[in-house]
């Protein structure tokens, strides 16, 4: 049975910000620690990887595979969640698909950040599905204020929207080339100029 | 008007936590991280992440090979040197990091940690302001 919710807040950071800090993988298992505290990746195969990770779900430790796919310029799906192992988890009983998507308020310089989940959950635990949506929301927001506390310090130090350390040539992110190939124009960002000014 | 050459707050050497990452704030604008090294030393650190900005307060010391670990990426630099030695993230991607138009993984980036020249006073250190501030 399909359960569905959607949450929809405003995020006062720039676009090119908040999708340049989801694919800045390297901080998931450092910022985010308390939810993920282990990653590794599987496949990947075009704008998706497959990753297996740990992850703290209300108050079990389980392991899950799933597939985070980039969609330019600013939509994430994360899909095919499934158990990693056969030691009983809630990924035996429920599968879901989330997904995110960043756009520019229409008014202000500021991100409408869109949060789509779908919960296919078996007839027995539908009564408890406003608890897993509950505890899905809880985790989503906690990663998501430890992204924006880190967001508001980076545009205190350096200046808002200021993402020059994301485009620094020697900076891994996923999906780098079209990151930039979305949000170059924006940020007035020239590849050749970069890479001649910090190389060392 | 010239400014004073040092930090009005000085550091207590006495409240120091050993083995710890210790936290002060000098003025509304500096916060630094002090370190009691071997040998009757301090480390003294802007509380800046040379690589994004993170708090390296909030990160981890590990005394028995003197690094600092970065709360936000994990990037791990010598506390001696100051140089940045690891990117722990490298071998959890390494099958991703080709380089491309935009990404150029050599040569290593040369982060340093933000370091603050300090006076010894008795039991207090004293911070010598940067240039900027």
């Amino acid at each position: 049975m399909k359960h569905r919710f959607t949450v929809i807040e405003e995020q006062d950071c720039t676009v090119a910000t908040a999708v340049g800090a989801f694919l800045d993988c390297e901080h998931y298992t450092y910022l985010h620690k308390s939810l993920i505290p282990k990653m590794e990746v599987l496949r990947v195969h075009g704008r998706a990887v497959t990753y297996r990770q740990c992850l703290r779900f209300l108050c079990f430790r389980t392991s899950q595979e799933m597939t985070l796919e980039y969609l330019p310029p600013g939509h994430f799906s994360t899909y095919d969640i499934k158990p990693s192992s056969w030691i009983p988890s809630v990924h035996h009983l429920i599968s879901a698909r989330v997904d995110v998507d960043y756009s520019k308020h229409p008014e202000r310089d500021t991100t409408i950040m869109r949060f789509d989940c779908e919960l296919d959950v078996p007839f027995l635990l539908w009564p408890f599905r406003g608890l897993l949506q509950w505890a899905l929301q809880r985790m989503h927001h906690k990663k998501d204020q430890e992204d924006l506390e880190a967001i508001k310090r980076r545009d205190r130090l350096f200046g808002r929207g200021n993402v020059a350390a994301y485009l620094a040539p020697h900076q891994f992110l996923l999906h780098k080339d079209d990151y930039i190939a979305h949000f170059a124009a924006e940020l007035n960002h020239d590849p050749a100029r970069a890479s001649a000014e910090t190389s060392i | 008007m010239t400014q004073e050459p040092f930090y009005e707050r000085s550091i207590p050497i006495r409240g120091l936590r050993k083995n710890k990452l210790n936290y002060f704030r000098l003025s509304d604008e500096v916060e630094v991280v002090v370190l009691e090294l071997p040998g009757d030393t301090f480390r003294v650190l802007r509380d800046v992440c040379p690589h994004m900005g993170g708090p390296l307060s909030q990160g981890w010391y590990r005394p028995a090979d003197k690094t600092l670990h970065c709360p936000w990426h994990g990037y791990i630099f010598d506390v001696e040197s100051c140089a940045f030695t690891e990117n722990p993230n490298e071998a959890v991607y390494a099958c991703m990091r080709t380089p491309s138009s935009s990404f150029k993984p050599y040569p290593t980036p040369r982060y340093k940690l933000p370091a603050l020249e300090y006076e010894r006073n008795g039991d207090e250190l004293f911070i010598r302001r940067t240039s900027s501030r």
